[in-house]
């Protein structure tokens, strides 16, 4: 486990990312009417060996920060570096070649594999985009793939609709293996499957990190699958990062009021405590990401929101239990 | 049980999809109750018939399905054996459903205001401002901001939160004694989740409705159901009350699907339970324990017989039930992990 203060080996070091979208009204004369922030002057680190956690609600940016750290989106200002090399000024050649060590699973099994391709040539579609090996070297890596997720070699010549959800998501994660990235970024990679499947491939994901010595980013809106894989988690919300730091911190000394409400809101399988939650939910909904509030972003729905925090924006601060928060009242002392 | 008559009585419900050799026996001898101002939690994974159950009460089932057995009665009167003339007259007024994803059940043509003017109007005599201001009223009673603004809005322009809300309104324009709640907040945020349990709760609680809560969260069901019936392979394999059903766990189904839901003290270094195989195949009939197959607890006799629901109020269909045996009834928790 790596926490706030150990010597641990930096692998991306993401510095005030930001990254607009344009919202487009019509859909034969696209007009824009907007711009939306999906990702708002993020800074923050991956460790060499480490999961981290990344986890919001929907609009809060996370999809797109994930995007951003495997370089399939460019932001619009800010930086990215793997391993000391800025992404976004590399040419699209050393691009390319980075890319390998930086792998997305994607998050539906059912949308994100192509049902025309046999299950082989899935698995080992980035070997041919790499140019890497020759068909022979390249189906018995695909076999070898297979095996290592849990499926049998022979598998390979069927059709994706011919597996169960959990089976596929094994087959998504046989692909994002398939270069021996450094870094997988995992985006909701088990919130499609059912309860008793969904063990199956967390303990999956759990034992390939182990064996290959993987970093992972797993982003996620269900916080007791974060909470199980991660070290450290990130708290996004309307674009900002509002938490960090280690992942037992975070979760039993919440730092920011909006960590707080996020947990508070998971059910948890204890009928004391959801009865206790009864009529308590957080108000109002999570405002327009196109028009956010001024100053603190979650200040329309905290329940300690005071006057500084429509004018100020609260930077990333250091609490004393370790973690960062950005609250100008934070629920632990500030360090 | 209450000693009121219950608002619903299912008894050894039995529904099929399909037609020749692919007959699906998706819902397989369900008995269950609900009385009013009860919650009823209905639990169980993908296929496991919880949503079929839902709609052979509804009598609204897919083509090729149909109830092949048993009886339903809503409010003392059996409505298996209606014509679909009068079921029309009882969903809405006695039994309304909502469903997980709010934009695929509304129009997107029509304003909220219109939609809930439509449903009142085919069940009540009233003339069309007098609906409008009861769609106004129940917008309110969702707590819907600003009800009189968003008669006029469309579907789109609402966010997920308060598209449910006007689900929810539209479902109690009639004032049903019955709410079936189907995977209602699995398509929120978390955050938003908590705000609509809380709302039906609510509302369960202001007009003595009984709902039926289906859902795959064990989560969802632990703080808003009374009693939860889990359900496997078309079969209700356990039915509690909810305190029981968490602390006094009987069926190895049940102790499985908890012990796959990470805790907090858990990490990645201490493997989940995880159920091996698949569900079975519903095609076919069983003379066995359709868990079986999967069951750590499992012995010769559930492999030649299947067993019945036992009576009372907790009841559970196995032969070998959680710390009845040898085997320590924490053992998953210990042992799987180990």
């Amino acid at each position: 486990m790596i926490g706030a203060g150990t010597q641990a080996e930096t692998l991306l070091e993401v510095r005030d990312l930001v990254k607009t979208f344009a919202i487009t009204r019509g859909s034969i004369f696209r007009r824009r009417v907007g711009r939306i922030q999906a990702v708002a002057g993020v800074s923050m680190d991956v460790y060499r060996g480490e999961t981290l956690g990344l986890v919001g609600e929907s609009g809060c940016g996370k999809t797109t920060l994930g995007r951003l750290m495997v370089a399939l989106e460019r932001p619009d200002s800010g930086s990215i570096s793997f391993m000391g090399d800025d992404l976004f000024k590399l040419s699209r050649r050393a691009l390319r070649e980075k890319r390998r060590h930086l792998q997305l699973m994607f998050q539906d099994p059912y949308a994100s594999l192509d049902p025309r391709m046999k299950v082989a040539d899935i698995v080992t579609e980035p070997l041919v985009v790499q140019h890497i090996g020759d068909r022979r070297e390249r189906s018995l890596r695909a076999a070898s793939l297979l095996e290592e997720v849990g499926l049998s070699r022979r598998v390979g010549d069927r059709y994706p609709h011919e597996f169960s959800g959990g089976q596929r998501q094994r087959i998504g994660l046989a692909r994002a293996l398939a270069l021996n990235p450094t870094i997988v970024v995992a985006d909701e990679p088990v919130s499609a499957l059912d309860v008793s499947v969904r063990a199956q491939v967390l303990n999956l994901i759990g034992r390939l990190q182990q064996a290959h010595g993987l970093t992972y980013v797993v982003i996620s809106h269900d916080l007791s699958v974060v909470r199980y894989l991660s070290d450290r988690i990130a708290v996004m919300y309307l674009g900002k990062l509002v938490e960090l730091g280690p992942s037992r911190t975070v979760f039993e000394q919440a730092g920011h009021p909006y960590t707080a409400e996020l947990l508070k809101a998971v059910p948890v399988p204890i009928p004391q405590v959801e009865r206790a939650k009864v009529g308590r939910a957080v108000l109002g909904e999570v405002p327009s990401a196109a028009d956010p509030p001024s100053g603190c972003r979650f200040r329309t729905r905290c329940p300690h929101a005071q006057a500084i925090c429509a004018e100020v924006e609260p930077p990333l601060r250091r609490l004393r239990t370790g973690q960062l928060a950005a609250c100008h009242f934070p629920l632990q002392p500030a360090a | 049980m209450s000693l009121a008559e219950p608002v619903l009585e299912v008894r050894d419900l039995r529904t099929s999809i399909g037609q020749d050799q692919a007959i699906v026996h998706a819902v397989d001898g369900v008995t269950l109750s609900i009385s009013a101002g009860e919650t009823l939690g209905l639990v169980g994974e993908s296929g496991s018939g919880k949503s079929m159950t839902a709609m052979s009460i509804m009598r609204l089932l897919p083509p090729r399905g149909s109830i092949t057995g048993g009886s339903v009665r809503l409010n003392g009167r059996e409505i298996t054996t209606l014509s679909e003339r009068d079921m029309r007259r009882v969903r809405g007024e006695e039994v309304a459903v909502i469903f997980q994803d709010p934009l695929t059940s509304l129009n997107p043509a029509m304003t909220v205001g219109d939609q809930i003017v439509e449903a009142i109007l085919l069940h009540k005599r009233m003339g069309r401002s007098q609906a409008l201001q009861r769609a106004e009223e129940v917008l309110n009673l969702v707590r819907v901001p600003r009800p009189s603004e968003r008669l006029g809005s469309y579907p789109h322009q609402l966010s997920g939160g308060l598209r449910q809300r006007v689900m929810i309104a539209i479902a109690l324009s009639c004032s049903p004694r019955l709410l079936i709640a189907d995977e209602p907040t699995t398509a929120l945020d978390v955050t938003i989740q908590a705000q609509i349990l809380d709302l039906i709760d609510d509302l369960r609680r202001r007009l003595n409705m009984a709902v039926l809560l289906i859902t795959h969260d064990l989560g969802v069901v632990a703080g808003r159901a009374d009693r939860v019936c889990v359900m496997y392979a078309g079969r209700l394999v356990e039915e509690a009350t909810v305190d029981d059903l968490f602390s006094n766990t009987h069926h190895p189904y049940t102790e499985a699907l908890l012990a796959a839901i990470p805790r907090p003290a858990d990490n990645k270094s201490t493997p989940l339970y995880a159920i091996a195989g698949q569900p079975p195949d519903l095609t076919r009939t069983f003379d066995a324990c359709v868990f079986a197959d999967r069951c750590r607890y499992a012995q010769d006799d559930c492999r030649k017989l299947e067993p019945a629901l036992t009576a009372g109020p907790h009841r559970y269909a196995c032969f070998h039930p959680v710390g009845s045996a040898a085997e320590p009834s924490r053992a998953i928790a210990s042992g799987a992990r180990a």
